[in-house]
């Protein structure tokens, strides 16, 4: 009785499931962005099988071959140790990804819940969660992360932990304005009424329904958060030679710059490349999931 | 209403006094010796000593938080270890130069921003519409320090048309006097009608300034977009044009008034982040702001410094979101 | 209340307030606009250009700035290998190297008017001693200062020392108006100065630029194409400077990278000029932590290095070989002393005897962020050790933190190595073994931790006898040398070249090495 029960519950998510795809298949741009994601993420696994030359990733150098421009063999040129710049701008599909959803994975632990809580419970719980929040917000986003890196040396972990510390706030501020208009509809009234424990409302009731603008909001802001790693790295406060991350790869690149220009142009191209799709990917999806849209 | 802007103002409080409590935490959290770093790299044992009493290091740490929350309230921001200045005095000399640039470019992002918007609303899913979509979702997605080697290279390197950077060229600094009424050089040259300067400093911020202006376009681009496309599909805009009356006045009168609220709060939250473009993009163009300062008080770990602008910020941030939300409260008609 | 006018009041107000919140700026004292006959020599500097203008404390680049402006005893001229009198016109020293006399030029004037004689030149150093600040050290030696009459000064000492060589040191040695000697720091860091040099102090503006304008009483008198103002001023991107050099704004620069140094020597309109240093960069041994506490290990991490890839490829030649401590073209300079290279079998033996376990190894480097040539040879580095099995972790931060990190009271909370550049206070090898080889207390840079009471005597007696048995003194730093390369307290990575790039038209440059990025303008001309 159980099983047909849940089957039952699936019916109308597998229906709503098929019509954005439906919609995401009309709106062209966002399923290039789509597929476009699917190949970075692909990159990012297979990287190394890939590359050209997998051992200057990180592991070899070449210093007589150093600041040569793109050949055949070299399609993006060489960088100050000789090392192939495609490859490494290859493995950095990796670098960037891993941290981005680390990092928002982590905001997202941080921030959900306590929106959800915020939202559910109201009073004084929901006031102190947003003063603390505001808190958070008020710092200039790069202040926060650069402090909190000076306190625990640099490095990437370092960074991702400073990221999600700065991004939290955003998640919990959206999970709240959602959690506070569920709790007005129906079914919540209903779980309230038999007697369903708090916490559980909230975590099987509430968040559930709150995902959609939180996947958006999450999709869109991988591409945020690639740029702030970059920034970071940009700073020398990220990633540390010799991992090949895109954005200490272009504050290294400013050294040779203009000579050796392919060395800053595939990186900050990669970069951009990357922050347009996840932009593009969330806008559509924001689209696809807008109920106005569905309505018509 | 009164009611509702005093709560404001309090809750506004509460937050700063948060956010120094945060700061002043993280700055004792930071490994480093300030009284060492005051007194000198070859400073005696006995030397620090005196400098921590001077500097009010041996007192328990609720005092010196208590010392340095009252000293606020009299506006005293402490001393920079670095420049042994007060922070005032360093934060009055480099907040100009960033004021200029973040100013300007967001009178930029306006100007061009707002019909872009206009336009993809109007032709909205045309070819027009998604090229622009394109253009302001790209705007955003730029790196902006790889945007500014880029205006560097060409019109600087290849070109010759605009300066590398600083604000003003070293024959104008020492052939003239220099007005200083705000320390916006664009602003006081115009105003004091000395337009060699003017010419001078203009050409230097606006590589700069297009730089930063470049996400701020793409996010009031969108924005407006988004906000007419609403408002267009209200009744009281089907109303107006069963009416008879033009497109256009529909458009301007109506529409588009309604749009501006949202734009300007969009613009506010986006301050943090069109900040930290700043940062980067003094950084590349030697340009002796804010952004300078910060960038080299993190490397000598000034925490007085850090703190000081920190504060700043954070005080500016909360102020105008006070001053946002208040409008929101004036007019309801304002929904995000 | 339209709208649109809402946020107009919004914007004007956040103006007013701007405005308000910067009052009236800076106090700038500008000179009369006049610009007929200015010649404006503009050096870009890689950061700022100075910390401090206080004479007596300034323990940073403000030397670059202050050389200009204040001048000292003697100075020290690298290519005769001499000191040269300057305000000082001759001096003689007592036989136990105890009693130094010194004779002050006559008809010297201070920016400010006031006469320069023995007095003055008593209460310059007397200031520097009593603030205890930056380089005062140097003068630790002296008891008093004594006026013998209105132009000679006597050093009386508590043990013998080079008090000429001391003079011309780059810091703590600067002679200052009499009338300035009262002030305190702030007062010299509001851009107020009054010392003999050539150049005064026109505007300053905190941490950017320092504009300098010609001093018409110079002792020295001037010449027709000589530059009447100077401008240093911080660019911090390479790029930058190479750019001003290119278009003419700038007259002289450093410390380029390779690519730009590679295209400023096919420029026409440039010239570069390699110059010899008395810098040079040395990679520091954590001997307080296993396992390079094991001389054999550190012996072995000796050899791993890439020594001449580092010289040749990175530095592309801009760098000499180092031999033990002292670098090139300073008297202690030895090449008689035996060096590491880079030997991978070698590298292997030692480790092998050492007998340290490499399984899971991971050891910590750490350098100041910036300098492409440190990232580059670390990276070569860790390449070389992973065939030891060693995991290298590269750490770049800020030189603050990179300082602090050393200074832990905790040995075991530092880095495992560190690397860094030194060069000395004035011309003596006194520098390196003072601060890098003598034992410390507190930490401050001897950063491998060196505690060994042999090196100390050895230190003690090379202070002593560097003015009394300069030979005795020679072999001492020798010895001391011997046995730090034995022990491989150190890297000794290479000794550094600077390469100067200037305008074509700016003439009369030579490089000091004694005066670390100083541009002795009053020297320089315009020149077609």
């Amino acid at each position: 009785m159980e099983k047909n029960k849940f089957i039952e519950t699936l019916k109308p998510r597998i229906k709503e499931l098929k019509f954005s795809l439906y919609l995401l298949n009309r709106n062209w741009l966002t399923k290039v962005s789509f597929y476009i994601a699917i190949l970075l993420f692909l990159l990012a696994i297979f990287s190394q099988v890939i590359s050209p030359f997998p051992g200057h990733i990180m592991d070899e150098a070449n210093v007589s071959q150093k600041l040569l421009p793109p050949t055949s063999v070299n399609f993006y040129g060489t960088d100050e140790l000789g090392r192939d710049i495609f490859s490494r701008v290859l493995y950095g599909t990796r670098v960037s990804l891993t941290t981005a959803i680390l990092s928002v994975g982590l905001a997202l632990l941080i921030g959900v819940p306590l929106g959800a809580i915020a939202g559910t419970l109201g009073g004084w719980i929901d006031e102190v969660i947003m003063r603390i929040t505001d808190i958070f917000l008020s710092f200039p986003p790069l202040l926060l992360a650069i402090a909190l890196v000076s306190i625990l040396g640099p490095g990437l972990e370092n960074a991702m932990i400073a990221i999600a510390l700065s991004w939290w706030p955003w998640y919990t501020r959206l999970v709240r304005g959602q959690a506070i208009s569920m709790k007005e509809r129906k079914f919540v009234q209903a779980a309230e009424a038999i007697g369903t424990p708090t916490w559980k409302i909230i975590f099987k009731h509430i968040v559930p329904n709150t995902i959609s603008p939180v996947i958006v909001q999450a999709s869109m802001d991988m591409g945020g958060v690639i740029l702030t790693v970059a920034s970071l790295s940009f700073l020398g406060l990220g990633a540390q030679p010799p991992i090949p991350e895109w954005g200490l790869m272009i504050s290294t690149s400013r050294n040779y710059f203009p000579d050796a220009w392919w060395y800053s142009i595939f990186p900050g191209l990669a970069i951009f490349i990357t922050v347009l799709v996840f932009n593009l990917l969330g806008d559509g999806l924001r689209e696809i999931l807008d109920p106005k849209t569905r309505k018509n | 209403m009164g009611k509702y802007v005093i709560r404001r103002i309090l809750l506004g409080l509460i937050v700063l006094l948060g956010v120094v409590t945060i700061t002043f935490i993280i700055a004792r959290m930071i490994p480093s010796d300030p009284a060492a770093k005051w007194v000198g790299p070859r400073a005696t044992p006995s030397q620090i000593e005196q400098a921590k009493i001077e500097l009010g290091l041996n007192d328990p740490i609720p005092v010196q938080f208590i010392n340095y929350v009252t000293d606020l309230t009299q506006g005293d921001l402490g001393r920079s270890l670095r420049t042994r200045q007060p922070v005032v005095d360093d934060l009055k000399a480099y907040i100009p130069p960033t004021l200029e640039l973040v100013v300007l470019a967001f009178l930029i992002a306006i100007i061009i921003g707002i019909p872009l918007g206009i336009y993809s609303a109007k032709m909205k899913d045309r070819l027009l519409d998604h090229v622009s979509r394109l253009f302001s979702i790209g705007a955003v997605s730029l790196p902006t320090f790889w945007v500014a080697l880029f205006f560097q290279l060409i019109f600087y390197k290849l070109l010759g048309l605009f300066p590398l950077g600083g604000r003003i060229s070293t024959e104008t600094t020492i052939l003239y006097d220099i007005p200083r009424i705000t320390g916006m050089l664009i602003f006081d040259s115009f105003v004091t009608g000395n337009w060699v300067i003017f010419k001078d400093a203009l050409w230097h911020i606006i590589l700069p300034c297009v730089t930063i202006a470049l996400y701020p376009i793409g996010l009031v681009a969108r924005m407006t977009r988004s906000a007419l496309l609403e408002i267009l599909n209200e009744d009281y805009i089907t109303a107006a044009r069963s009416y008879g009356l033009k497109e256009s006045l529909v458009l301007w009168r109506y529409a588009l008034k309604n749009t501006l609220g949202s734009t300007a709060i969009v613009l506010t939250l986006s301050l943090g982040y069109t900040l930290v473009n700043t940062f980067l993009v003094e950084t590349i163009f030697s340009w002796p702001g804010l952004g300078n300062y910060v960038a080299t008080s993190v490397v000598t770990l000034d925490y007085p410094s850090i703190m000081g602008v920190t504060i700043f910020s954070a005080t500016t941030y909360i102020l105008l979101n006070l001053i946002a939300d208040i409008i929101i409260a004036m007019d309801p008609r304002i929904r995000l | 209340m339209s709208l649109f006018r809402k946020n107009i009041g919004i914007l004007i107000i956040l103006v007013l307030l701007a405005s308000v919140l910067t009052g009236c700026g800076n106090a700038s004292s500008s000179g009369e606009s006049d610009q007929s006959e200015k010649r404006i020599a503009y050096y870009a500097f890689n950061t700022e250009p100075y910390i401090d203008l206080d004479p007596s404390s300034e323990y940073s680049n403000g030397l670059i700035v202050l050389h200009n402006i204040y001048e000292t005893l003697t100075r020290y001229d690298s290519n005769e290998e001499v000191v040269k009198p300057l305000l000082a016109e001759s001096w003689e020293v007592s036989q136990d190297g105890m009693i130094w006399t010194f004779k002050i030029r006559e008809g010297v004037k201070f920016h400010d008017g006031a006469d320069l004689n023995a007095e003055a030149v008593k209460k310059s150093i007397d200031r520097t001693k009593k603030l205890q600040l930056g380089a005062s050290f140097i003068w630790d030696s002296v008891n008093t200062i004594n006026v013998i009459d209105e132009f000679t000064v006597e050093f009386v000492l508590d043990y013998p020392a080079p008090v000429d060589l001391i003079a011309s040191g780059s810091y703590a040695a600067f002679i200052m108006s009499p009338n300035t000697v009262d002030k305190d720091n702030q007062w010299f860091n509001e851009g107020n100065a009054s010392g003999t040099g050539p150049y005064k102090i026109q505007k300053i503006t905190k941490g950017e630029e320092v504009i300098l304008e010609k001093f018409d009483e110079y002792w020295n008198g001037w010449k027709d194409n000589q530059y009447t103002n100077i401008m240093i001023k911080k660019v911090t991107e390479g790029s930058a400077r190479r750019q001003l050099l290119e278009k003419g704004e700038a007259q002289i620069a450093a410390s380029f990278s390779v690519t730009d140094l590679k295209a400023l020597r096919e420029n026409p309109d440039v010239v570069v000029n390699d110059a010899d240093t008395w810098r040079n960069v040395i990679g520091f041994f954590n001997t307080e932590k296993a396992p390079l506490d094991n001389p054999d290990f550190r012996r072995a991490m000796a050899y791993a290095f890439p020594y001449e890839e580092t010289i040749t490829e990175i530095k592309e030649g801009l760098a000499s070989k180092s031999y033990g401590l002292i670098p090139k073209g300073l008297w202690g300079h030895d090449e008689n002393l035996p060096q590491y290279s880079f030997d991978m079998d070698k590298a292997k033996e030692y480790l092998e005897k050492s007998g340290v376990d490499t399984n899971d190894l991971k050891l910590e480097m750490t350098f100041t962020s910036g300098t492409e040539a440190y990232r580059n040879f670390a990276q070569l580095y860790k390449i070389n050790l992973q065939q030891l099995g060693i995991n290298l972790e590269i750490r770049e931060m800020n030189w603050d933190s990179v300082w602090e990190k050393s200074k832990n009271p905790n040995p075991q909370d530092r880095q495992d190595i560190m690397i860094m550049n030194w060069w000395p206070d004035y011309a003596s090898p006194l520098s390196w073994v003072q601060s890098l080889v003598r034992s410390e207390e507190n930490v401050l840079f001897n950063l491998s931790y060196i505690k060994d009471p042999n090196l100390d005597k050895l230190v003690n007696d090379f202070e002593q006898f560097t003015a009394v048995d300069r030979p005795k003194a020679e072999q001492i730093i020798t010895d001391i040398q011997s046995e730090v390369i034995d022990a491989a307290y150190f890297l000794h990575i290479y000794d550094d070249k600077t390469s100067w790039v200037m305008n074509k038209n700016f003439k009369g440059f030579e490089s000091n090495p004694a005066y670390e990025g100083v541009v002795f303008f009053y020297d320089t001309y315009y020149g077609e």
